[in-house]
């Protein structure tokens, strides 16, 4: 498409539909209200309308330019172009692959590892890479599981590709400063950096390709492969994935279309140009207290607006597959990793407005700004709207404006995943492993009408999370749950109550004060006030595995084992039972002299070794000579490691004892 | 110091290893590479934009009122040629 040769064209259509549709639909509201003359809370919300119908039409528009080929954008041109020029200079340049993890399961992080280095091997060049695994872990028994089982991945599979165990003794600045570690130490070896997350995984030639496009292209300081949830059974998690793999491709292509090479960088599953990143991207502090000022929290943002204002390219290979990670299992746990990135993407508020950023960064910050606060503005507009109502209601006259703005909107809202099921069917039917267009349509609807109902629970949930944070509230930074599990009613009402109580206040005051708007509240109350059921159905495995026996919310992965699946499989069996042989991994060193001989040599090596507490170290001293391992509290345990000579001395406690 | 030898107590997980094979592989064990330092680059100021900060509202009406301020300057001195600036 001609129409798209430029980026800015782009960003020009993107604007204008949005820009057209908002006040289209503006005009509807304006001229619904004005029937009975505007009140006092009608002028209040038609700003909120109006901003609520320029974000749900921008998703709309976005997804609209996702529906053109790609084939004449400036980075397919570029790349056209210099194809032929140095295709066969190419060199894979020494690449390090960082997976930095804090108190994950080290047998899920090692396998994932395993697999992607046989990945590489398979691919042909896996000698340029070298993994680094980046511990931040606090729990002293992952950390003695790291140090055991990555010696065990060395010694038991011939690895081709150096892994590397760092760990650092205090994780100041949290996954950027762990980076940051790195990019210090040992980044002038490599000429770029892959950043995954704990749960990343990524085919060796998506890898492979990554590297090449940074080579080719100079100026690219970032490139992120959009990563997609796999692995999963619950049914939230599936749903997820589901999504990801049919909705997903528009999307991306969208947002690549009139970002073009102002894109975004989504911290991890990305590769970085290591000296433009130590040269350009140190982050700052941010002026102010926590929680909007102080250290950043979401950094992969701003990073890549630093990149941008630097003069280099940030893109989105949306073109690339073999890139995944792994979706939160459940409702809560989703609710959770929300929270995190809400205060974070808050934050971005002061960057926003400062000095020195791209216009197309403001535009990345505001959109995920705009991805959490656009839940208490919506809020807000329906207390307004059903006050109103209350109050004036009698005035008003009835009239199908209403119900064609409600349908409006959902046609913006849902039109996007039907463009993207057809462009998908279109697209795939060559492929052997998709599901049938029956199945996959039963699953769109599957999806669209967990959607409803999980709408304004997430509503809830980001304008409680907004709000908390505006109030001057932190968050935690703890490790996100990873592994699936059903909950119990009990579990489900305990995490979810005050959704529950939230809602059904509103659905007795709609119910006293504006009964007649009761019928349309339903696709409203439905999903909060059945929220104990959802919350158990959507964690369920059981359900989950049901559904995908059907090839319902079916992805590729489900439908055949990938080599990278096998692999990371077979590897998490092998190093789960190495694993579960130690109940106590404390004990097991103290026990096992070339497994504390291993710990030993890896501590000189991090340069971590500090000397335990006195006090400390005598309790430790007392409950090893009793052999009450299990009255060890974390802090001491964590302590003692630390500590050579403390080590020592427990060792000839355990060998006196024996 | 006690040796590995002395202490080799059963560990299932290293079972197949011995202790001779696993302290030559330890020997040869590369937990990092060696390190080559490196500094991140100045960090960046977060300022405001111009047209955010007070201060370029104060110097915007200061221009303001001086534009206004002038040509009635320029008139008085036309008018009094001979009267003394305070």
């Amino acid at each position: 498409m001609s129409l798209f040769s430029r980026p800015l064209s782009a960003v020009k259509i993107w604007l204008t539909i949005s820009v057209s549709l908002t006040l289209f639909m503006s005009t509807l509201y304006g001229s619904f209200l004005s029937q009975g003359g505007f009140t006092l809370l009608e002028c209040l919300s038609f700003p909120l309308f109006g901003l609520l119908s320029f974000w749900v039409s921008l998703g709309f528009s976005s997804a609209v330019l996702g529906l053109f080929p790609d084939r004449k954008t400036d980075t397919a041109k570029r790349y056209l172009q210099q194809e032929a020029v140095s295709q066969n200079q190419l060199v894979v340049r020494k690449t390090a692959v960082l997976v930095p993890v804090y108190n994950e399961d080290p047998c899920a992080v090692l396998a994932r590892v395993k697999s992607m280095m046989d990945s590489l091997k398979a691919a042909g060049n896996h000698k340029q890479f070298d993994f680094f695994l980046l511990s931040d872990t606090t729990d002293p028994e992952v950390w003695l599981s790291e140090e055991r089982l990555w010696y065990e991945l060395i010694r038991r599979y011939q690895l081709t590709s150096n892994v590397f165990y760092r760990r650092r003794p205090k994780n100041a600045h949290r996954k950027s400063g762990n980076l940051a570690d790195f990019c210090e130490r040992w980044g002038a070896h490599y000429q770029f950096m892959i950043v995954l997350d704990a749960d990343s995984l990524m085919a060796g030639q998506t890898m492979i390709e990554m590297v090449l496009r940074m080579e080719k292209d100079p100026k690219l300081g970032i490139l992120q492969v959009p990563p997609r949830p796999i692995h999963r059974t619950s049914l939230f998690a599936r749903l997820q994935q589901f999504s990801a793999w049919c909705y997903g491709p528009l999307c991306n292509q969208g947002f690549s279309r009139w970002a073009g090479s102002n894109g975004n960088y989504w911290g991890h599953n990305a590769i970085i140009r290591t000296q433009a990143f130590l040269h350009h991207c140190q982050l700052p502090i941010l002026p102010g207290e926590k929680p909007l000022g102080g250290e950043i929290l979401s950094h992969d943002f701003v990073e890549a607006a630093m990149m941008l204002r630097a003069g280099y390219h940030v893109e989105l290979a949306n073109d690339l597959e073999g890139s995944f990670e792994e979706c939160p299992p459940t409702l809560a746990d989703y609710a959770i990793r929300d929270q995190r990135w809400s205060q974070g993407n808050l934050q971005h508020f002061q960057l926003l407005i400062s000095e020195g950023f791209s216009p197309f960064s403001r535009a990345h910050f505001a959109m995920g700004i705009m991805s959490y606060l656009c839940s208490p503005i919506w809020l807000l507009f329906l207390g307004l709207t059903y006050l109103n109502t209350a109050l004036v209601a009698e005035q008003q006259t009835p009239t199908l404006l209403p119900v064609a703005l409600f349908g409006l909107t959902m046609a913006l809202l849902l039109l996007p995943k039907f463009f993207a099921l057809t462009r998908f069917v279109q697209a795939s039917h060559k492929q052997a492993t998709r599901p049938s267009a029956f199945r996959l349509l039963g699953s769109v609807f599957l999806e669209i009408g967990s959607s409803i109902l999980l709408a304004p629970i997430m509503a809830y949930y980001h304008s409680k999370f907004v709000l908390t944070t505006l109030n001057g509230q932190s968050v935690k930074w703890n490790c996100q749950q990873r592994s699936e599990q059903q909950l119990t009613f009990n579990e489900a009402l305990e995490q979810h109550w005050d959704v529950l109580l939230f809602y059904s206040v509103v659905a007795v005051l709609v119910a006293l004060f504006t009964p007649k708007l009761l019928f349309w509240t339903i696709p409203l109350l439905a999903g909060p006030l059945l929220i104990v059921p959802f919350a158990m159905l959507l964690s369920s495995q059981r359900f989950g595995l049901g559904l995908k026996t059907h090839q319902i919310l079916a992805i590729p992965e489900e439908l055949k084992l990938s080599p990278l699946t096998r692999i990371y499989q077979q590897t998490f069996t092998d190093l789960i039972q190495i694993d579960h042989q130690a109940t106590d991994h404390f004990e097991s060193l103290l026990k096992d002299p070339k497994f504390l001989s291993l710990h030993k040599h890896i501590l000189k090596d991090n340069r971590a070794s500090t000397s335990a507490p006195t006090p400390q170290l005598e309790k430790t001293l007392q409950l090893v000579t009793a052999k009450q391992y299990e009255q060890i509290s974390p802090e001491e345990r964590r302590s003692i490691l630390t500590d050579l000579n403390a080590l020592q001395k427990l060792q000839e406690v355990v060998f006196e004892a024996n | 110091m006690i040796s590995l030898k002395k202490l080799n107590l059963n560990s299932s997980a290293n079972a197949i290893e011995t202790t001779e094979s696993f302290q030559r592989r330890q020997r040869k064990l590369i937990v990092t590479p060696e390190e080559q330092p490196m500094s991140f680059g100045p960090v960046i100021e977060i300022q405001p934009v111009v047209w955010l900060r007070s201060s370029y509202w104060t110097a915007s009406l200061h221009q303001i009122v001086q534009r206004l301020i002038s040509p009635l300057r320029e008139l008085k001195s036309a008018l009094f040629p001979h009267s003394k600036e305070k």
